[in-house]
């Protein structure tokens, strides 16, 4: 009482403050006091996941190490030759085709030359609609239109090749075929081909149209020429059948909305080069809703799009996506997707490799997708050849299943970023 | 009673219930009157949370006050909010672990304005106070582990949120000339379109001369599953000081 009266008679509170704050009997209060405040937050309360975690901390495990690069290859490759069976009905040196049909593009025109007797035609400018008889027919198509197309209704199987063709269509696909049977498409020897599709789409009702490239039947490419395909609409090259690459081929394929290539019932590659890009979200390199076999050739695809969440589903870009199996058996694929959650294989069933080599590189972030290297929602299986899968935000591995490596491989590394197995 | 407030202190964590969670609040202040009508005050604060083992937050705040009518106050301040942010666990449908953001620390800033009108009937003073509150938590990445991936994503981004309150609170308070206990009872509520948080208050000042203020507070705060920092509901004890120039 004493302390306080005369702490009330000084006239400056701070010097009384002071005062009263180093009374012996109040700095044991005061001492009391700072120690219940230290002694409260010395504890963390995040759950202890220390058994679940295989590291921690603030710094990463290991160091990041940086991809191999991964771009567009346009260099020669020698392919071995074909051997094939004369009742494949896959190869057209095993049909007789008896008419030929030549289509001239030039500019805004399209004039038809050889057995024109044996098709129903209609032409409108350079838009070229064509209808075979009876026979087996051969078309083959040279020149240039920045505003034309080639259709095709067809009762029985046909053959196309493009001898240096340069088709844009503004409304649409540039070549449409709406037979249900096999179209070969031959690259002449040399030739250099373009097609291109627009940025819309004038639809018939009744009738798909779905890439600048378009068929309802299976497509089977062959020949040692060129042919870029721009998508800038839908897909590159569609088929709601099935689609296979045979050797000798060098085809480039760039889309900003759909895939680069899109088959219902599987793709193929025994052969030939291919430069695949994707740059729409959520858009694949090769994209079939069956199976993708890769068996020869040089395959290098990029995918740059972002994720897309559609009707509560999230979905990535991938380099190559299948509803079923994937194969690799021979032939070189390269894989590198760099959008949001993309990944390099994508297979709902499972996924097998047995030769060849694949190298896959994802450098996307994760978000609402998980950029995985080589990723199946069943089993994968090594067994030959080289794989070299790199991811920087998620595995580069991951089976769903079962992950099995055949023995008697030479290396096997397997990080949290590289994976790596050669036979 | 300086023994009974550490006993307490001490002894408080026994009486929180299993789900609700106890924490301890301390605070010092500095007031100082600028005028007739203008005054300013600055405070610091602590916060303790997990039965008061595990720090919560740390704040600084500026404020003033501007007394328009003899019963009506207006204010506006701004603190520096330092929090610990807690924990995020995800889970998968099927109830297995999916991710798991660990606490981590960030800063957020925070701006209010007030105005409070005041009644007196004998020795109580009731008064209700409107504060619109305006929270901002600037973006930063964190870190994240993925139990599918077994991989830790270190460039988690947390989007900046700005999230505004209006806090009423209506609180009486006794006080005696002479006397220098002055006890107070609020309620004060959290609106965000929905209410998402109540807290009810019983405490005590202390005036041990006219520099120095101490307080001594209860305070109970229930949450609801619309409260933006997703805190469960904390008995609190809350020590104060307060120095008046």
């Amino acid at each position: 009482m004493k302390l306080q009266h005369n702490l009330l008679r000084q006239p400056w509170g701070g010097r009384r403050l002071a005062t009263f704050l180093c009374q012996p009997w109040r700095a044991g209060s005061w001492t009391t006091l700072i120690s219940l405040i230290i002694l409260s937050g010395c504890k963390n309360d995040d759950t202890d996941f220390s058994d679940l975690i295989n590291s921690g901390g603030d710094t990463p495990a290991e160091e990041v190490p940086e991809p191999e690069a991964i771009e567009w290859d346009f260099s020669e490759l020698i392919e071995g030759e074909e051997i094939f069976s004369a009742l494949d009905n896959d190869y057209v040196e095993n049909s007789t085709f008896e008419k030929t049909v030549y289509i001239t593009f030039d500019g805004a025109t399209a004039t038809l030359s050889g057995d024109t007797g044996y098709v129903k035609k209609q032409i409108s400018g350079a838009h070229v609609t064509l209808t075979p008889s009876s026979k087996l027919v051969h078309f083959i198509a040279t020149g240039t239109t920045s505003d034309g197309s080639l259709k095709f209704y067809s009762e029985k199987k046909f053959a196309l090749t493009l001898d240096g063709v340069n088709i844009t269509n503004p409304t649409g696909a540039a070549i449409n075929n709406q037979c249900g049977k096999s179209m070969y498409i031959t690259l002449a020897d040399g030739s250099v081909n373009t097609l291109t599709d627009g940025s819309t789409y004038t639809l018939t009702d009744g009738e798909d149209q779905k890439g600048a490239l378009f068929s309802e039947g299976q497509i089977i490419f062959n020949g040692a020429g060129s042919l870029t395909v721009n998508g800038n609409y839908r897909h590159g090259i569609a088929s709601d059948d099935y689609i296979l690459f045979r050797p000798g081929s060098q085809i480039t394929v760039t889309t900003t909305q759909g895939h680069a290539i899109k088959a219902n019932d599987g793709v193929t590659v025994r052969g030939s080069v291919l430069n695949l890009l994707a740059s729409g979200n959520a858009a694949k390199g090769i994209n079939s809703e069956a199976y993708v076999d890769i068996e020869g050739g040089r395959t290098t695809v990029l995918a740059t799009g972002s994720s897309v969440v559609e009707l509560g589903d999230t979905t990535s870009c991938a380099c190559v996506k299948a509803d079923s199996t994937v194969t690799v058996a021979a032939g070189v694929l390269r894989l590198k997707a760099t959008g949001e959650g993309g990944k390099g294989i994508n297979a709902k069933q499972s996924i097998l490799v047995s030769g060849g080599q694949i190298d896959v590189v994802t450098l996307g972030t994760k978000g609402l997708g998980s950029p995985k290297g080589i990723k199946s929602d069943m089993d994968i299986t090594f067994r030959g050849g080289a794989t070299y899968a790199y991811s920087l935000y998620a595995r580069p591995v991951d089976a769903a299943g079962t992950l099995t490596i055949a023995p008697a491989y030479t290396l096997l590394t397997d990080t949290s970023h590289i994976f790596q197995l050669t036979y | 009673m300086k023994k009974i407030l550490l006993i307490l202190a001490l002894f408080l964590p026994c009486l929180a219930s299993a789900e609700d969670d106890f924490g301890m609040w301390y605070s010092v202040g500095a007031e100082k009157k600028i005028d007739k009508r203008w005054s300013a005050e600055i405070e610091g604060e602590f916060r303790a949370r997990n039965d008061a083992r595990t720090a919560d937050r740390w704040s600084l705040g500026l404020s003033a006050d501007y007394k328009i009518l003899k019963w009506l106050k207006a204010s506006a301040g701004y603190t520096w909010l330092y929090d610990n942010n807690q924990e995020k666990i995800t889970y998968h449908t099927d109830g297995t672990l999916n991710g798991w953001r660990p606490s981590y620390w960030g800063s957020r800033h925070r701006f209010n304005v007030s105005l409070q009108g005041k009644v007196s009937v004998g020795r109580f003073d009731i008064s209700l106070r409107e504060r619109w509150q305006y929270t901002y938590r600037p973006g930063r990445d964190v870190k994240r582990y993925d139990f599918d991936d077994n991989l830790w994503d270190y460039n988690r981004h947390v989007r900046g949120k700005g999230s505004n309150v209006l806090r009423s609170r209506l609180q009486v308070d006794w006080s005696k000339k002479k006397c220098p206990f002055n006890p107070y009872a609020s309620v004060e509520l959290y609106n965000n379109w929905v209410v998402d948080k109540t807290r009810v208050t019983v405490g005590c000042d202390y005036k041990i001369n006219k520099h120095n203020v101490v307080g001594l507070a209860y305070r109970f705060q229930a949450t609801t599953s619309h409260d933006d920092d997703d805190e469960p509901n904390r008995h609190i004890l809350q020590l104060s000081y307060q120095f008046k120039f």
